[in-house]
């Protein structure tokens, strides 16, 4: 083939064929289509399930979700833990000694005269 | 989102997208059955049955490709169709109104050696050049939505552009028009 292939050169104005051409003759043919696709929207829109409505704000779900975690972790990070209380510690106390003076018993040391005053005046 | 839209039953983004993409739907019909007014029909089935079917579009950023399957499998259909029925070609009578009735003839009558010369080019051909020169599609949709190479759609184009010009160019010689 020994003439050169320019599509942008020569194109050929089929604007005459063009639908778009005559606008008032185009928006009749996208009405007449909708006219007939409307029952087929409103089912679709009838039976919009609870997925379909998830989707379509998953969005705004993520976002909430998100919001959440991040109050969730400065909740967690700020309110100071709840000191936790040992298995033998709990075992101590079950047998009668006072709660302030457990760790006492279980790791040997003598207990102070005002620990040994305020825990078993207390208790 | 306007395919997903769609699909909800939004028919605001049916709309959309019948604008963006009505004009290339139209280009493909035309090109196989070389009537606007069947052109115009096949096109509201396709849309219809494309909305009906909108699941089964899996990839909504290929919608038009997609929708151009169905324009293009419909129209053969009708082809079919009229063969079977030996109906004579529909050539709808021009619902515009123009004020001009000699420009409106002249336009009427280049319309009629459009549609001859086209109805003369092998079916690939006639798409490819009403999709590039009238909805102005570039080669590489053009090459995807047929299934062929960029450079086959260039040759197409070439091949067809040569084939109508003389045709649209010189006088009608059954018709004894003589262009201006």
């Amino acid at each position: 083939m020994n003439e050169r292939i320019d599509e942008n050169d020569g194109s050929i104005d089929l604007s005459c064929l063009d639908p778009g051409a005559d606008a008032a003759h185009f928006d009749g043919l996208l009405r007449r289509i909708h006219e007939a696709a409307a029952p087929e929207l409103m089912r679709r829109t009838r039976d919009l399930s609870l997925w379909a409505l998830i989707a379509r704000w998953r969005t705004a779900i993520a976002a909430v979700a998100g919001i959440l975690v991040i109050a969730s972790i400065v909740v967690l990070a700020t309110v100071p833990r709840a000191r936790s209380i040992s298995a033998s510690d709990a075992l101590t106390e079950a047998m009668g000694v006072p709660r302030g003076l457990a760790s006492y018993v279980n790791t040997g040391v003598q207990p102070t005269p005002g620990a040994l005053l305020e825990n078993g005046w207390r208790n | 989102v306007l395919v997903q839209r769609a699909g909800e039953g939004d028919a605001k983004a049916f709309d959309e997208l019948m604008r963006r993409h009505y004009r290339a739907a139209y280009a493909v019909a035309l090109g196989v059955l070389g009537s606007r007014a069947d052109a115009e029909d096949v096109c509201q089935e396709s849309w219809l049955r494309a909305l009906e079917r909108l699941e089964s579009c899996r990839n909504p950023e290929r919608f038009v490709f997609w929708l151009l399957q169905i324009v293009r499998n419909r129209s053969r259909n009708h082809l079919e169709y009229r063969r079977i029925r030996q109906a004579e070609p529909l050539e709808s009578s021009d619902a515009s109104t123009v004020a001009d009735p000699g420009r409106n003839l002249r336009r009427e009558e280049l319309r009629l050696r459009l549609e001859r010369g086209l109805a003369s080019l092998p079916d690939v051909e006639r798409e490819i050049v009403l999709l590039h020169d009238m909805e102005g599609w570039s080669h590489r949709d053009i090459a995807e939505s047929l299934g062929i190479s960029e450079v086959m759609s260039r040759q197409h184009l070439f091949q067809a552009r040569r084939q109508l010009r003389p045709l649209l160019g010189g006088p009608m010689i059954d018709g004894g028009y003589h262009d201006e």
